[in-house]
């Protein structure tokens, strides 16, 4: 069953959690399929990986704009004019095309069928934005978290383009001439309430799915308050780009051969029982050696240190490589997970 | 992975002991080798092999966890199989044979092709002609066998582009190597054209422009 949540909050940091909230929920069952359409108060959305100097600091305080950054996506300016989407879904039950550019084609078709319902040609091209007559009107980006997907993006109703060009700096300033807004190619007002209701239908038929207006499960809340007070309101993450290694208070990961050996199967246990009071408080992470890295988890300096010198088994905690590859003590492991608790 | 106890030999080291998983295919890696560093398991397996291929070999080695998609690792590997597959092929080579061209190819650095232009892949070819020949630097047609199979393996390297890749620059130097071989020593060494088993893993794989890439079957 596929939700649509209309959820807007009036905090862009907690607005903008909402969407990595859905995307564990969803990792973690909490929920189906979601699409959520939503608006912010003024802000600027930055990627991972955007610089914090492509922001004008000084013009977002003067214009009272909030400096949030996200899993994923360019630098976007976003307003109560601007509609924002995202999609959250496990790409196993939608069926996303393999190629990577088809996928891209195939999420971004919802929106390309709304706006050629308004009349225009609409254009999609892999990783590029979406154009009206040449203009950007709507950019989007894909975010896998396991193997489900965040597909998010906006859409320039009538959002206030000479706000944007004041808050971002460089060639990206230049840029923003080529992005016009609905309300400008149509000629007339358009409100963001009745572009949302076009994106509903235009996903109902595109994908051959009935949306079901829902809410935020409290589970998602509970993933949302812990995202909000560890990451989306840090300055860490949203000046920096530097994610916390976890939402609980210290991460411990395990790295071991593929499959077990009888050495990796005793740290697994030792590991059991030193933490069995701890699973609150503790995220424990187990890697195989060989078996890749997982979308959207990142891979800490000391599990990629424990990798390029092959040492297996390992532990690492809050992502310092502890021991390895002698199985430590249950002493000197427990020591070292309740120090790693009084550095959080 | 079937979790089962039977009497199985590793795939790497062959050590014959009880298993505690096997693959569907029914092969044993033991537990040492699991937990191996690359320089050991790429010694001790060419050391007991039986292989006279090299493709085979190599492959088999770098489908080991312990070879990451790109690095040094690559180097020495070149190196202990081309040793490996001479010495099976009727070609005179100790154990010290292999060590000391694994030694000589293991100094080569991480990037060292895109940074001074010497592939540590081609160079791996050009120790085991060395150790394999005796060259030294005072040597003449077996110094300039070695310097030829390095300098033919840049060229084809040089050829295919870029970024680099560990598993081309392996089968290539494998390929000149086993060239060089065969004309110098006068024996008869089977080469299987590569099908690359690794391109999943690395982003930045050639695809088509790759001779080893074969198009996945969707």
């Amino acid at each position: 069953m596929w939700r649509l949540l209309d959820v807007s909050l009036s905090d862009p940091k907690l607005n903008v959690a909402i969407d990595e909230a859905l995307l564990i929920g969803r990792h973690c069952g909490f929920c189906g399929e979601t699409l959520r359409l939503w608006t912010s108060e003024h802000s600027i959305f930055l990627s991972r990986i955007a610089s914090i100097n492509n922001v004008d600091v000084e013009a977002c305080k003067k214009f009272n704009v909030s400096i949030i950054r996200r899993l994923s996506g360019s630098i976007i300016y976003s307003d109560p004019e601007t509609l924002n989407f995202s999609l959250v879904l496990n790409d196993k039950n939608f069926r996303i095309p393999v190629n990577p550019l088809k996928a891209y084609e195939f999420l971004y078709s919802f929106i390309q069928r709304a706006l050629n319902r308004l009349g225009f040609d609409a254009n999609v091209e892999y990783a590029k934005p979406l154009l009206i007559n040449g203009k950007i009107v709507s950019m989007a980006m894909q975010h896998y978290y396991y193997d489900n997907l965040l597909f998010h993006g906006a859409i320039f109703v009538n959002t206030n383009m000479s706000i944007a060009r004041e808050v971002v700096k460089n060639e990206l300033s230049e840029t923003l001439t080529t992005f016009t807004t609905l309300s400008c190619e149509m000629g007339r007002d358009m409100s963001v309430d009745y572009v949302k209701n076009l994106l509903a239908s235009s996903f109902e038929e595109t994908f051959g799915v009935k949306l079901t207006v829902g809410e935020i499960s409290e589970k998602e809340k509970e993933v949302l308050d812990a995202l909000y007070k560890r990451k989306y309101v840090t300055d860490k993450w949203n000046i920096k780009g530097e994610a916390p290694l976890t939402l609980k208070d210290a991460l411990v990961e395990i790295y071991i051969a593929y499959p077990p050996t009888p050495l990796c199967h005793s740290l697994l246990s030792l590991i059991n029982e030193v933490t069995a009071d701890l699973r609150e408080r503790l995220e424990i992470r187990v890697w195989y050696r060989g078996m890749g890295s997982t979308p959207g988890v990142d891979i800490t300096p000391g599990l990629k240190h424990a990798s390029k010198s092959s040492i297996i088994p390992a532990v690492i905690i809050n992502g310092e490589l502890k021991f390895g590859p002698e199985i430590p003590s249950k002493n000197a492991l427990r020591d070292a997970i309740e120090k790693a608790f009084e550095h959080t | 992975m079937i979790k089962i106890q039977q009497k199985a030999i590793c795939t790497y080291c062959g050590k014959d002991e009880l298993s505690d998983y096997i693959c569907k295919n029914g092969h044993y890696v033991c537990q040492e080798c699991r937990l191996s560093k690359p320089l050991e398991l790429v010694i001790k397996t060419c050391l007991v092999s039986k292989e006279k291929d090299p493709t085979a070999l190599a492959t088999k080695i770098m489908l080991h966890p312990a070879i990451p998609s790109h690095g040094p690792e690559h180097h020495y590997l070149v190196s202990a199989v081309l040793v490996t597959v001479a010495k099976n092929s009727g070609i005179d080579a100790s154990e010290k044979t292999l060590q000391e061209a694994v030694e000589r190819s293991r100094r080569v650095p991480l990037g060292a092709c895109g940074l001074r232009g010497d592939c540590g892949a081609a160079v791996g070819a050009g120790a085991a002609l060395s150790a394999l020949t005796k060259a030294n630097w005072l040597s003449d047609v077996e110094r300039s066998l070695a310097m030829n199979t390095v300098g033919a393996t840049l060229n084809e390297l040089a050829k295919l582009g870029g970024p680099r890749c560990c598993k081309a620059s392996v089968y290539i130097a494998l390929k000149v190597g086993v060239e060089s071989l065969e004309k110098f020593f006068n024996v008869k060494i089977p080469f299987s054209k590569p099908k690359c088993a690794f391109y999943s893993r690395n982003p930045e794989c050639w695809r088509e422009r790759c001779p080893f890439f074969v198009e996945p079957k969707i």
